[in-house]
């Protein structure tokens, strides 16, 4: 499949096993952006000439979309910045309640939830609570958390879709939470635009107030009543529209995907196994993220000497350092995959780590 | 000289100066929570004078030598001349060339990071 990203025409040579940090571009995505830009370009919303209209109706298709992608309405689609700031207004519409999150947090959410809920319980097993927040993929351990029991636990359920997505397509009615989100650059998509899923969008507040989010400004303010409101300012029309395309890849091709990422877990477990090289952290994993720790060669090391023959893979604490304390290391390494990787990748990447064990432990 | 030369895995296998220091008079540590390097540093001071310089800790190759041999270069200098080192200086003594792994800066300077508050409380 690497043909079919542009990356791979320079950098032949380029191993990307850091797909959970962000996923690398297809062509189809890099290439609708740039039209969207050359050809459809202009401010969406209240624009009454055709080009505005067309912008608009592009812009609204692709909340259309997310909504399919996601099995919801539309108007229950909000586009953010990224997952941060979708994460961020979520907890804090249900600040001041007794929460629950798990140990496998991204500190996107983690550190929300720690701010904003009067309490905090912290745990691997999911526990009931007003709030539980919970990520549907570990971005370290590769674990999917079981959603159902998630929603049985909680009164209000926040979910982090952000490692989930690029795997599998989330059905969000099989679990029914109150807010999901995901951010675009992690599913082929372009950074800057993130998705919140409000069941309720009505109910709540946006975290920033101004322009497209108003209908009467004066002595008081009225709000528009649909999903708008969220989105104040002017929003990243092009990167919405970059992602509709991002999905679109992803539909497309994502039986191969599905069936890529099983045949390369197995392929990774098996050859690291073969190689008696250190096991990965967890137990079992459901999405290809293989994070290591080994004793005698620091994270940093690892990923700077992969690095040196091409590998790109991440060192560091992924933003997961309650985890990382919870297994009682400092750091980790991590190979995360995706379509574009093959036996090949998984093979200089064991050959290379390899050449690095026996360098610094003999 | 690059980062991982056959002499810098040396050191970081066998660092200079490393061990606790029980009878210390005056120490100082730092955690960098970003990756987990660890350091602690210990002096033995006598008329202005470094006569001891040790260090523990847990980190990668570019810390666990720049410190080490930060430590190995401070004994039997006087903590006025060392004060006056720029962070340039570890480059100097290191001899390490980090042009293409520039991030990796922050490492190299943890000891030295960990020397200053130690010089800090040494002059209150």
């Amino acid at each position: 499949m690497k043909h079919l990203f542009p990356i791979f025409e320079r950098y032949k040579e380029l191993v990307y096993l850091d797909s959970a940090a962000s996923t690398l571009k297809p062509k189809s995505v890099i290439d609708g952006i740039a039209q969207f830009y050359s050809y459809h370009y202009a401010n969406i919303h209240r624009g009454a000439y055709p080009l505005s209209e067309e912008a608009t109706e592009m812009y609204e298709k692709a909340r259309e979309s997310v909504a399919r992608f996601l099995g919801v309405k539309p108007d229950q689609v909000a586009f953010l910045k990224n997952a941060t700031e979708a994460l961020n207004l979520a907890v804090y519409n249900l600040r001041g309640r007794e929460g629950w999150t798990s140990v496998m947090e991204h500190h996107s959410l983690y550190v929300p939830m720690k701010k904003y809920m009067k309490k905090l319980a912290v745990g691997w097993k999911i526990e009931k609570a007003a709030v539980v927040a919970i990520t549907q993929g570990s971005n370290v351990l590769g674990k999917v958390p079981d959603m159902k029991e998630a929603r049985e636990q909680s009164q209000y359920l926040i979910v982090d879709g952000t490692q989930y997505v690029q795997h599998f397509r989330p059905y969000l009615p099989s679990f029914d939470p109150d807010f999901y989100a995901f951010s675009g650059h992690k599913i082929f998509g372009p950074s800057g635009v993130g998705v919140l899923y409000i069941k309720e969008p009505e109910r709540w507040e946006p975290l920033l107030y101004g322009g497209g989010t108003v209908e009467y400004v004066g002595e008081t303010i009225t709000f528009k009543p649909n999903i708008q409101k969220y989105e104040a300012g002017t929003p990243p029309i092009a990167q919405v529209w970059g992602l509709k395309l991002a999905l679109d890849f992803f539909l497309q091709h994502e039986e191969e995907i599905k069936e890529n990422d099983k045949r390369l877990i197995k392929y990774m477990e098996k050859r690291l196994e073969e190689e008696k090289l250190p096991a990965p952290l967890g137990d079992k994993r459901d999405i290809p993220v293989f994070s290591f720790y080994w004793e005698e060669v620091h994270p940093h090391d690892v990923a700077t000497l992969l690095g040196r023959k091409h590998i790109a893979v991440r060192s560091g604490h992924h933003c997961a350092q309650p985890l990382h304390r919870a297994l009682g290391i400092p750091a980790s390494f991590r190979a995360s995959l995706s379509l574009y990787n093959d036996e090949k990748d998984v093979d200089r990447f064991i050959k290379e780590l390899k050449v690095i064990r026996d360098g610094f432990i003999r | 000289m690059d980062l991982y030369d056959e002499h810098y895995l040396a050191i970081y296998k066998n660092p200079y100066n490393y061990g606790k220091m029980e009878d210390a008079d005056v120490k100082g540590g730092a955690l960098k929570p970003s990756c987990g390097d660890q350091v602690e540093i210990y002096l033995k001071v006598k008329d202005g004078k470094i006569e001891k310089a040790r260090f523990i800790g847990k980190g990668c190759v570019v810390s666990i030598v720049g410190t080490s041999l930060l430590m190995k270069e401070i004994e039997g200098k006087s903590i006025e001349e060392v004060k006056k080192w720029g962070p340039e200086k570890m480059y100097e003594i290191t001899g390490m060339d980090l042009s293409s792994n520039p991030s990796r800066e922050q490492c190299l300077m943890l000891g030295y990071r960990v020397l200053q508050d130690i010089f800090k409380k040494l002059s209150h």
